[in-house]
């Protein structure tokens, strides 16, 4: 009983920082962080004994985070998921997906430096994702996930995920693009 | 295409590590000789890296808070002895069934199925005086005191016990008592005990995950919600209905269409249309609490049972209950807190909680919400102090 609460924590502790992280911005609504992660950790404690053990618990985490979330979410009925069909899986860097190649060219060039300046707004860029983008970018950069432990979270072909990643950079992009003209550091 | 252009081409593979090792090589090759994408593979990078960061965000309050809440609300994992408490079970049992369409019916001699054959271990277990979980009492009071007593003397292996009104109105049934059981030692399920003239009837809840331990008949007939299966064991007539997120079982010597009754509902609920439900009966006048706090060795376990009669002891639908505790200190301090939020449609809510064995109060202090199920749901705040209590508000 003790044993098996302190190898849950045990499992759980290293992966604070990424856990946090992928709850608060795939949570529609922020407020609810709290209880969302208590929710997250409840659930995940419930089936840890379903959790084969040797296999990848941050994985298996995850994807109890993403359900977890995705209900609290549909709560909020705040994103009608408009899905534009998914374009080549390969499709290549967000560079051709970016209306503006120029300052793109412009903000890769730039020291970057401006970003701790615009750090509110570049977060709150994650909101012009739809779900499957947001939860797709922050499991590979948040939770260092690859693609086909994203695909295997997220119940989705491989291909999908690329197409989601993909995407979701492009528009992270766009965005700060945006900011940064918007502050003049472009 | 030129060279460069495919090589950018792969830049997403190549950065996020996901590209084969020959591919890997071809691209490093061109890395060598090509300053140009040299750069822009080497800003990509950087761009996803200083993103990555901005958005990276650690909260260890929340966590700490988070962390030190799950450990010591420990939810259905408390054991003792071969018992498993469940942490907040809605048992819904008789009445309670919104609207049923359909209801079907199978007979089958005999299944063989394991937790089937505990249900019925446990309702023959209340029928032998040693272990009957019957409490008879005139008011909660008296009830409560008998209760204490019992407790107090380690005599009963089970966990609450509460009930002193009949449970539907004046149809012949009467509401003998209940308990927290383990069948198999891994599903906890809550039985009540009823009696329909001399003859107990239990009625227990378990969730709905535990089906798949139930004969494969029982199993392919509960699929749907609201259809009841019916089957024989030994002696005992069974009904079985699922209903939302629990499985409601009936077994007693008696006539399969009483059985079926109880999980039936009679004149108490009517649809009025697909999204509100509404009882036709008078509205709840009396909330019912009764709880102790139990000792096992240096833990201290709050346990309760609530629910909601009107006045003509019918009991009332809850969709939602929130029950916070705290231990106090001698200097008013809070110790400990426990809070849960469970939405759920329910007519009997029981609790159990375990206090961490380093929290050592002077006070323990309750307050639970509810709100009934009526049109209008109001919030009710009872407020229960001391221990052990039985807590009542209007």
């Amino acid at each position: 009983m003790k044993d098996r609460m302190d190898s849950f924590v045990s499992l759980l502790t290293p992966l604070r920082k990424s856990l946090i992280g992928y709850i608060r911005y795939l949570l529609w609504n922020k407020n609810d962080l709290e209880d969302a992660l208590q929710n997250v950790l409840t659930e995940a404690y419930r089936k840890f004994g379903q959790f084969n053990k040797g296999t990848n618990f941050k994985n298996w985490l995850f994807q109890v985070a993403s359900f977890t979330v995705f209900n609290m979410n549909r709560r909020y009925e705040k994103e009608t998921v408009t899905e534009r069909p998914l374009i080549n899986a390969m499709e290549p860097i967000a560079v051709e997906l970016l209306q503006n190649e120029e300052d793109y060219q412009k903000l890769l060039n730039n020291d970057l430096s401006f970003l701790k300046k615009v750090s509110d707004e570049a977060k709150a860029s994650l909101n012009t994702l739809n779900q499957k983008e947001r939860s797709v970018f922050l499991l590979h950069s948040i939770g260092e996930l690859s693609y086909a432990e994203i695909a295997d979270t997220l119940e989705m072909p491989i291909g999908s995920v690329m197409s989601y990643l993909s995407r979701a950079r492009a528009k992270l992009r766009e965005q700060l693009i945006h900011y940064a003209k918007e502050g003049g550091y472009l | 295409m030129s060279n460069c252009d495919k090589i950018r081409q792969e830049i997403n593979l190549y950065l996020d590590n996901e590209i084969s090792p020959e591919k890997k090589q071809v691209i490093e090759n061109h890395l060598r000789d090509c300053p140009a994408c040299q750069t822009l593979f080497a800003q990509e990078r950087r761009l996803e890296q200083k993103l990555v960061e901005i958005i990276t965000s650690d909260d260890e309050v929340i966590w700490n808070r988070s962390i030190a809440l799950l450990k010591t609300q420990n939810r259905e994992f408390i054991t003792r002895k071969t018992m498993v408490l469940r942490y907040l079970v809605p048992v819904a049992a008789a009445a309670l069934v919104m609207v049923i369409s359909g209801i079907l019916f199978v007979l089958l001699p005999n299944p063989t199925s394991d937790l089937l054959a505990e249900v019925e271990k446990e309702h023959q277990s209340i029928l032998n005086p040693g272990v009957q979980p019957i409490f008879k009492a005139d008011s909660p009071d008296e009830l409560f005191r008998q209760l204490g007593e019992q407790y107090d003397g380690e005599q009963y292996d089970f966990n609450i016990s509460a009930g002193y009104e009949c449970l539907i109105g004046n149809k012949g049934y009467q509401f003998k008592g209940g308990r927290i059981i383990s069948l198999l030692k891994k599903h906890s399920a809550t039985q009540m005990v009823i009696s329909y003239g001399d003859t107990p009837i239990s009625i227990l809840v378990l969730l709905e995950k535990d089906l798949s331990d139930f004969p494969k008949s029982a199993q392919s007939y509960l699929t749907k919600s609201n259809e009841i299966y019916q089957t024989k064991f030994k002696d005992s007539n069974c009904a079985m209905v699922r209903l939302n997120e629990n499985i409601i079982c009936a077994m007693g010597a008696v006539n399969p269409e009483i059985l079926k009754q109880l999980l039936i509902p009679q004149t108490q609920i009517s649809a009025k249309n697909n999204s509100s439900r509404q009882l036709e009966s008078n509205p709840p006048s009396t909330a019912s609490i009764y709880g102790y706090v139990e000792n096992e060795g240096d833990n201290q376990i709050i346990n309760f049972v609530f629910y909601m009669t009107d006045i003509n002891g019918n009991f009332w639908l809850i969709n939602k209950v929130e029950p916070s505790f705290q231990v106090i200190s001698k200097s008013g301090d809070i110790l400990w807190q426990d809070r849960f939020k469970k939405g759920c449609w329910s007519i009997l809510w029981t609790y159990s909680t375990r206090i961490p064995d380093n929290v050592k109060g002077e006070l323990i202090k309750g307050e639970l919400i509810v709100r009934p199920v009526i049109d209008k749901a109001e919030q009710l705040n009872i407020t229960i102090q001391d221990t052990p209590w039985v807590g009542e508000g209007k």
